[in-house]
């Protein structure tokens, strides 16, 4: 429909041509009882507003407001209006601080990584198109990124394992390295962990990278090559402006993936050991379902959601700084 | 007369399909209310999958469906539901908080009583035991551990929530063929001057120091084998109830069940040398041990890379497999000789019966038929005979019964109150249990490198917990806020 609303209002702009009235690219009347067109795009919308409103909306109210009732599932109490205090408890909590902490690592780390790891590749396989087995190639590259993060965790668990896994035993042969424990190690747990998000997930920025290269103009590169510019300064001038919001995209959308981490790290490592991987989700889940403290649960639901809104928009800020000031 | 006959379609069109839509409701509806008078009523038992004892229930069930149509005429079919272990509580949980009649039954951990049982979502049994003979019978056998452990919150009361399903107690299993090998007693006995153990009677007075020995000797990394595997997981309970059975045999106590104290009892002194001699014991297990579970037992001993390990009765099955039957015996685990006499306290394991509250009267018929029906000497002899470990006494008591599975002898002795114990049944298990299985991995993975700072934290943790939730009187000491794991 769209397309062929922009085909009409291409024609009507095409000189010599004879421009539509306006009226005339609106849903046309029937039985001369026609819909308004406010009334129409309503309708179109509203089955996806409805699921919006009862999958979003109203939960996340409803969260809102259980967040300041002190309510515990099993005390066998109603729930107790406590104002701030869930707030307060958490601001005061030492231990939580120490996991959002650790958690902000998790994502500048993990996220970091796949991003230089995800443009290096995927600048690889855009130069290279006609590299043999190149749609293969990407192809099985996908596939950590569909697979079910609590299985990965389930695999690499058992990859890890320092009695029966394939990589201490490697670790063993090749490099003399005896009972590699990653996941038994206070030091190691933490960097084993983020290693299979880092596997899991680069392919997702090399795809982005992929899409975000494809949509720099063919002509601007050819211009490029003709005014003999660096690899630099095309890579500065040409590509990047183009290709920019794709691939900052790709680095929101992981940020708050990464943010959100949980079944990867509740399958390998519960947290442990000790707790060196109990990232914020995790506690979350401890605080709603381990623990049934559904108010404290639902104030550092929030919290977390505060954060990763906050992170998505300082990035949407600085992507948008240049055409902010070129705007003024 | 285009436009008359479209409106006329449509109006037709939109009777037809009411009418259409009302004969679908109206066979919907009376297929559903002739289902109700024909169809059996089905019995949802949600239990724990992967776990022999709980899955036997389900396996159990056709025989009860002909006993319950025999006896009563009751037509009843069960459908049983899986969770594992660290997933169990949260789906039963969650589904009773929202008063579902999803689950009539749950086999629930005994722990979990309390949480059960305070905000009303389970039967409480008293009235109902006294009413039916078969059950009153049943539970007059239960001897104290078992109605303490699988029945009451609190723990120790006359208040009665669960009826046990399985009964269960940590078990050693050992290598006998290794240990009655010519060469290894006699290289034994020159090292450490007394004999090797190899039957039930020698094992009985082994203490901590003397197995510290056998697993030393054993310990030959050079050859794959290590003495002993046990657990440290920080999943679920696992590390919990092994620490937990150390400090009561070195003299502590995990609290204080009247006044709900914690700081001061659990980081003890006693407590922290038991845990620290039980992590010492890593020394003896095979690489990675510090993180296993249940299962990383089992696979030490089922691939020959433990000499000895220390699980629960209950995966006796998976242990003694037909290759490593006649190679293991199940011992008492070893003890501690205090005031000159072998004290041997253990955490008790097992699972007990709870009834959803919100279930209609037909399925609590139906689920007091199948309980009845559970605790009749031949069902509990079956339930042996496949596996399972019952716990109604005249079924313990009958000649014979330790010879049904290799591990009943140890199971017999241990279920007794002065060699098994449970821990906390109250509201906040889940939370209590969570910071201490923090605190001792931390320790056994060396995040801390002290078992004081471990169990300082764990202390200073379930202080709070217990504070907050209105169970303590004192709240955590102001030295809490320094402590740290790291």
């Amino acid at each position: 429909m769209a397309t062929i609303l922009l085909r009409r209002r291409h024609q009507a702009s095409q000189p010599g041509k004879t421009p539509a009235p306006v009226d005339r690219l609106r849903a046309p009347a029937r039985s001369g009882r026609s819909m308004p067109q406010p009334l129409f795009t309503w309708l179109l919308i509203a089955p996806s507003l409805a699921l919006f409103a009862v999958f979003n909306i109203l939960p996340l109210l409803w969260l809102v407001g259980l967040s300041f009732f002190r309510y515990n599932l099993t005390f066998g109490t109603p729930p107790r209006f406590a104002g701030l205090k869930n707030y307060i408890d958490l601001m005061n909590d030492r231990f939580l601080w120490g996991r959002l902490g650790l958690t902000l690592l998790f994502v500048l780390l993990a996220v970091g990584i796949e991003t230089v790891l995800g443009a290096l590749l995927g600048y690889a396989f855009w130069k290279k198109r006609d590299l043999p087995g190149r749609r293969l190639a990407l192809t099985l590259l996908f596939v950590p990124m569909v697979l079910a993060p609590v299985a990965v965790g389930t695999f690499f668990k058992i990859i890890y394992d320092p009695m029966y896994g394939v990589l201490p035993y490697y670790a063993a042969r090749l490099f003399h390295i005896k009972a590699l424990d990653l996941l038994g190690s206070g030091n190691l747990a933490f960097p084993a962990v983020l290693a299979v998000d880092v596997w899991m997930w680069t392919p997702f920025l090399i795809m982005m990278t992929v899409a975000a290269l494809g949509a720099v103009p063919k002509a601007l590169l050819e211009s490029a090559e003709v005014d003999r510019l660096t690899t630099w300064q095309r890579m500065r001038y040409v590509v990047w402006p183009h290709a920019k919001f794709v691939l900052m995209l790709g680095v929101v959308l992981r940020t708050i993936d990464a943010f959100k981490t949980f079944d990867l790290v509740s399958a390998m490592t519960a947290g442990g050991p000790g707790n060196q991987t109990q990232l914020v989700s995790l506690t979350i889940f401890r605080e709603a379902f381990n623990d049934f403290a559904i108010g404290k649960a639902s104030a550092l639901s929030l919290l977390v959601l505060f954060i990763a809104v906050s992170l998505a928009s300082i990035y949407l800020f600085v992507l948008n700084y240049g055409v902010l000031r070129e705007g003024k | 007369m285009r436009r008359a006959t479209t409106i006329l379609n449509r109006r037709v069109f939109v009777v037809l399909a009411s009418l259409a839509a009302l004969g679908t409701l109206y066979l919907g509806a009376s297929r559903a209310f002739a289902q109700n008078i024909a169809q059996p009523v089905t019995l949802t038992i949600l239990g724990i999958s992967g776990w022999t004892p709980s899955e036997l229930a389900g396996k159990m069930a056709p025989e009860f469906q002909d006993y319950a149509k025999q006896t009563g005429g009751l037509s009843v079919r069960i459908k049983f539901e899986g969770a594992p272990f660290s997933a169990l509580e949260q789906k039963a949980a969650t589904s009773l908080a929202a008063h579902s009649k999803e689950y009539d039954i749950i086999i629930s951990d005994s722990q979990w009583l309390g949480a059960l049982s305070t905000p009303g979502w389970i039967v409480k049994l008293n009235d109902i035991i006294q009413r039916e003979p078969l059950l009153r019978r049943a539970e007059a056998s239960f001897n104290t551990i078992t109605r303490w452990a699988y029945q009451t919150y609190p723990y120790g009361s006359d208040n009665l929530w669960g009826l046990p399903q399985e009964g269960d107690v940590l078990a050693l299993y050992v290598r006998n063929d290794l240990a009655r090998d010519a060469k290894n007693q006699a290289a034994f006995k020159d090292k450490y001057g007394w004999k090797l153990p190899t039957s039930f009677e020698e094992w009985e007075q082994v203490t901590w120091p003397k197995f510290e020995q056998i697993i030393s000797f054993f310990n030959r990394p050079d050859q794959g084998l290590y003495g002993f595997a046990g657990e440290y997981s920080k999943t679920y309970d696992f590390i919990s109830d092994h620490v937990m059975s150390m400090m009561w045999m070195w003299g502590g106590e995990i609290w204080d069940s009247k006044t709900h104290q914690v700081y001061g009892i659990l980081n003890s002194p006693q407590n922290n040398a038991a845990l620290e001699y039980y992590i010492a014991l890593l020394k003896y297990q095979p690489p990675g041990a510090n993180t296993f579970d249940i299962n990383g037992v089992i696979q030490s001993l089922t691939q020959g890379k433990a000499f000895s390990g220390l699980t629960w009765a209950a995966v006796g099955p998976a242990i003694l497999t037909p290759e490593m039957k006649d190679k293991i015996i199940v011992v008492p685990p070893p003890g501690r000789i205090v005031n000159g006499k072998m004290v041997r306290i253990y955490c008790v394991g097992g699972q007990p019966w709870v009834i959803n509250k919100f279930i209609d009267r037909q399925h609590m018929n139906a689920a007091l038929e199948f309980l009845k029906w559970w605790y009749l000497p031949e069902t509990q002899m079956r339930f042996a005979r496949l596996g399972g470990n019952p716990v109604a006494q005249y079924v313990l008591d009958r000649p014979g019964f330790e010879q049904i599975q290799p591990w009943y002898r140890e199971y017999r002795y241990m279920l007794v109150t002065e060699r098994a114990r449970d821990f906390w049944h109250n509201p906040t298990y889940a939370s209590l249990l969570e910071v201490q299985q923090e605190a001792w991995t931390a320790y056994a993975t060396g995040v801390v490198n002290s078992a004081k700072v471990a169990n300082d934290y764990a202390a200073c943790g379930q202080q709070k917990i217990l504070y907050d939730a209105g169970f303590a009187r004192q709240a955590p000491p102001s030295s809490c806020e320094e402590v740290r794991l790291r």
